[in-house]
């Protein structure tokens, strides 16, 4: 007997004492981290990568996939710069960064550097408190080295505090690429580019029918439903759908028409190419990377995508001949402007970092040392913030070319945080309906939706409903903001939206 | 007096017995014990505070937690398409366990017979599914099911129907391309299970149906198919079980896609979960959904408890 209540108590023991000795060492760093804090003073004398510091394990996280390649260069030299500096790098499609990084979060083990997912607002991360300030790490040296307006008050920082830094010049990933020899073949020429739905629709049959089951239309990563959103929002936009990516309702009147013409007349496109049998036969199964290869490949003719990819496949495909062209517009022809978002908040570090200062050191390589910026330019992946990186280093033509449509069919649209800062609380209490614009699309693709018109009208009504709640529920929890934060009269949507008519809502 | 020397005889041959009986339970309790702790720590308590979540307004991830008292439950039921996973999730495990299991005892039964050659190595082969990660065997599975994958290529090749059919990304293919990698995924082990329970059928038995000049369906129906009903009905609870809360599958194949033709519970509660678009995600609305489903769960336990007592009693096994 005795025997068994020894074995009991030293099983008792081992139990509750490892996790008090667990949680004793969690308070331990965190208390380091507040020590961190504290010595902001003595920061910027600090060098985290020396080799008399401590080995530290920086951990990132991102879906920057297209700069795969010269991000791990950068890593490499990074490294061998601060021998004393592990990157531990994780990357992930853009789907699965939303997911991941929530369940990280929430289990405590966020990384050292994540950018904030595109599903969330800056403002609700940092009220959660995911991001710690940038300011104490990164002096104004290094942040007036990036172009005017890139920080803005209510998109990268709240209350004087930088959170998070814009990763590129920010440019709509909705525009077509399309491929040059295919399109010759079908008859097409760079001159004599699909324009309309139509034109469109009939330029990717034509390719379909002379492909003969090797090359198809257009291919998609149609298992990322944010992709399909993407695409409604802003080819619905150009059509004058008004549809942006601040808020679920349309800015000009408040109202939630997702049933409206311009949004139905993309999903007529889509399920007309879907029945032309225009779609690679793998879009539903493959995700955005896996159909930029498709494509790069030569298996497509068209591909919705972001300037991104440029560099991908100049670099992966150097005998493709490709170009870009802006998305066809209505037979009736364009009403509208594609979103352009100006400043969008990218990169941040974890509140629960153990090792701000190393973030903020890799930060800055990242942004203004001699490497990666100006490798991502050359490559033609994208438009650097850093001032002076772009006139020497953008030289390739697909990039200029995107850039020159982007500016050409995009326009700056008003943005609720500029006028308010308080008003992305809401988000807080907004509710997402499901299934959502992005996933009826998708549907209808697969052929499952086919009365989309009603599914859109059923939507609209059950966004209304939420943007309601949510406003009640966060006025209720003391945000201050109004319905009317996020209705903007004056917004022309073929014009830009300038500072003039923040001050003229007055 | 000798009845009195009798009985403080046969009172300290009592209390011995019990004090026996309890240090035996005691050493019982121990070795239960660490078990037990952590089941409570880490089953227990989650789905007891689980209740309480699926009566919040919760993201999750913040702070701020309304009581909201059945309102995610109202919400729920009022979801067609939480219907919709809640029916996929019967539809998947009604059309995966039933094969699973006659295809997993046919295999078992052959992989018994003492004649076979070779019964080990396949055994083996049989069991690689079961060891393989379950998302690695989707992310290849999808490849294989691909419209232009291995699969459709030898069915063209083979002039058989279904080589142009895109299996995964068919609202009307996609639970049955699911269904049939999940089975080939689980054979092996429900075959270990059976064989765990052939193999313990004296072969003595056998031998003597064979000196009576029964046949091996009537070996099989007499005296395999009774013998091993107890443990069937085991391996039915955990096949069901099992099937009502596949997830890693699902996700990687399908994503619950294409337009939800694939989505069970689990990956329903996973999107609200995890997942949002403009807004927070809604834990404590996907907790409602798991206490819900976990709710009907329990439901069929008990059912398919009742029906083991009764099938035991027909077949007249072990009640135990």
């Amino acid at each position: 007997m005795k025997v068994f209540m020894r074995l009991l108590v030293l099983l008792l023991v081992v139990l509750f004492v490892l996790p008090l000795s667990a949680c004793t060492s969690t308070n331990g760093s965190s208390g380091a981290g507040d020590e961190a804090k504290a010595g902001e003073a003595n920061i910027a004398k600090k060098n985290p990568g020396s080799t008399a510091d401590s080995p530290i394990t920086l951990r990132v996280m991102d879906w920057s996939d297209s700069v795969k390649t010269i991000r791990e260069e950068f890593h490499k030299q990074f490294m061998a710069k601060y021998p004393n500096i592990k990157i531990e790098y994780t990357q992930l499609t853009v789907d699965q960064f939303k997911n991941t990084i929530l369940t990280a979060i929430q289990s405590g083990r966020a990384p050292d550097l994540f950018p904030i997912p595109s599903n969330v607002k800056l403002a609700t991360a940092v009220a959660e408190g995911w991001f710690q300030p940038l300011n104490p790490y990164l002096g104004e040296d290094f942040l007036n080295q990036f172009a005017d307006g890139t920080f803005q008050n209510g998109i990268t920082s709240f209350d004087g505090q930088l959170y998070a830094i814009p990763e590129t010049a920010s440019l709509p990933s909705s525009l077509v690429f399309y491929n040059k020899t295919l399109l010759k073949e079908a008859g097409y020429d760079d001159k004599n580019l699909p324009r309309t739905y139509t034109e469109f629709r009939a330029a990717a049959k034509k390719i379909t029918e002379n492909g003969k089951g090797k090359y198809y239309g257009i291919v998609e990563g149609g298992k990322q439903t944010g992709r399909w959103l993407m695409i409604v929002r802003d080819w619905s936009s150009l059509a004058g759908a008004g549809l942006n990516s601040t808020s679920p309702i349309n800015l000009a009147d408040g109202r939630t028409t997702y049933n409206s013409e311009p949004v139905t007349g993309v999903y007529s496109l889509f399920k007309g190419l879907a029945d032309d049998k225009s779609f690679h036969p793998q879009t539903m199964s493959i995700s955005a990377p896996e159909a930029r290869a498709l494509f790069g490949q030569g298996q497509a003719g068209f591909i919705v995508q972001g300037a991104w990819s440029i560099g991908v496949w100049n670099k992966d495909n150097p005998n493709l001949d490709y170009g870009v062209m802006a998305p066809p517009v209505p037979d009736t022809g364009r009403k509208g402007s594609i979103e352009l978002a100006g400043s969008l908040p990218w990169m941040g570090i974890s509140a629960d970092s153990k090792n701000p200062e190393a973030a903020a050191l890799y930060l800055k390589e990242l942004y203004t040392g001699d490497y990666f910026q100006k490798a991502r330019v050359s490559s033609g992946d994208a438009f650097s913030l850093i001032k002076g990186i772009n006139e020497q280093y953008a030289t390739v033509p697909q990039l200029k070319a995107y850039y020159e449509l982007a500016h050409e069919y995009g326009r700056t649209v008003p943005n609720p945080a500029i006028r308010n800062p308080k008003s992305p609380g809401v988000f807080e209490y907004y509710k997402d309906v499901h299934p959502d614009l992005g996933e009826l699309l998708a549907g209808t693709v697969a052929g499952a939706v086919t009365d989309y018109t009603g599914q859109l009208g059923n939507y609209s009504e059950q966004v209304g409903k939420a943007w309601t709640t949510a406003i009640d529920n966060a006025k209720k929890a003391g945000v201050q903001v109004d319905e009317d934060d996020f209705v903007f009269p004056n917004w022309k949507p073929m014009a830009d939206y300038t500072p003039e008519d923040y001050a003229a809502l007055k | 007096m000798e009845k009195a020397m009798v009985g403080t005889i046969n009172q300290r041959a009592v209390s011995g017995t019990k004090a026996k009986r309890n240090r035996k339970a005691l050493w019982c309790w121990l070795f239960v014990a660490p078990n037990l702790i952590f089941y409570l720590l880490f089953q227990g308590w989650p789905i007891v505070i689980n209740w309480y979540y699926s009566m919040l307004d919760w993201s999750g991830i913040s702070s701020n937690a309304t009581f909201v008292k059945l309102d995610n439950y109202t919400r729920l039921i009022a979801d067609p398409y939480f219907w919709k996973a809640y029916r996929n999730s019967f539809i998947f495990m009604l059309q995966a366990v039933p094969p699973l299991l006659v295809l997993s005892l046919v295999l078992a039964a052959t992989l018994n017979n003492p004649l076979l050659r070779f019964a080990k190595l396949y055994r083996t082969l049989f069991f690689i599914p079961v060891i393989a990660t379950t998302s690695i065997v989707g992310m290849i599975m999808i490849f294989i099911w691909g419209a232009d994958g291995p699969l459709n290529y030898a069915l063209s090749k083979l002039n058989l129907p279904g080589g142009g059919i895109n299996w995964l990304s068919d609202g009307r293919t996609a639970m049955y391309a699911v269904i049939v990698t999940y089975i080939w995924k689980n054979l092996g082990m429900n075959m270990i299970y059976w064989l765990a329970g052939l193999q313990s059928i004296p072969r003595e038995l056998y031998e003597a149906a064979r000196s009576d000049g029964a046949g091996h369906f009537r070996t099989f129906y007499h005296i395999t198919l009774p013998l091993i009903m107890p443990i069937a009905l085991v391996i039915l609870l955990l096949n069901t079980a099992g099937a009502l809360k596949v997830f890693d599958l699902i996700k990687t194949m399908t994503d619950g896609g294409p337009f939800f033709a694939t989505d069970v519970v689990s990956t329903y509660i996973y999107r609200y979960a995890f997942s949002s678009e403009m807004g927070v995600p809604s834990m404590g609305y996907a907790s409602a959904a798991g206490i819900f489903f976990a709710f009907t769960i329990v439901i069929l336990a008990v059912l398919q408890g009742l029906i083991r007592k009764a099938v035991l009693r027909t077949w007249g096994g072990d009640n135990s």
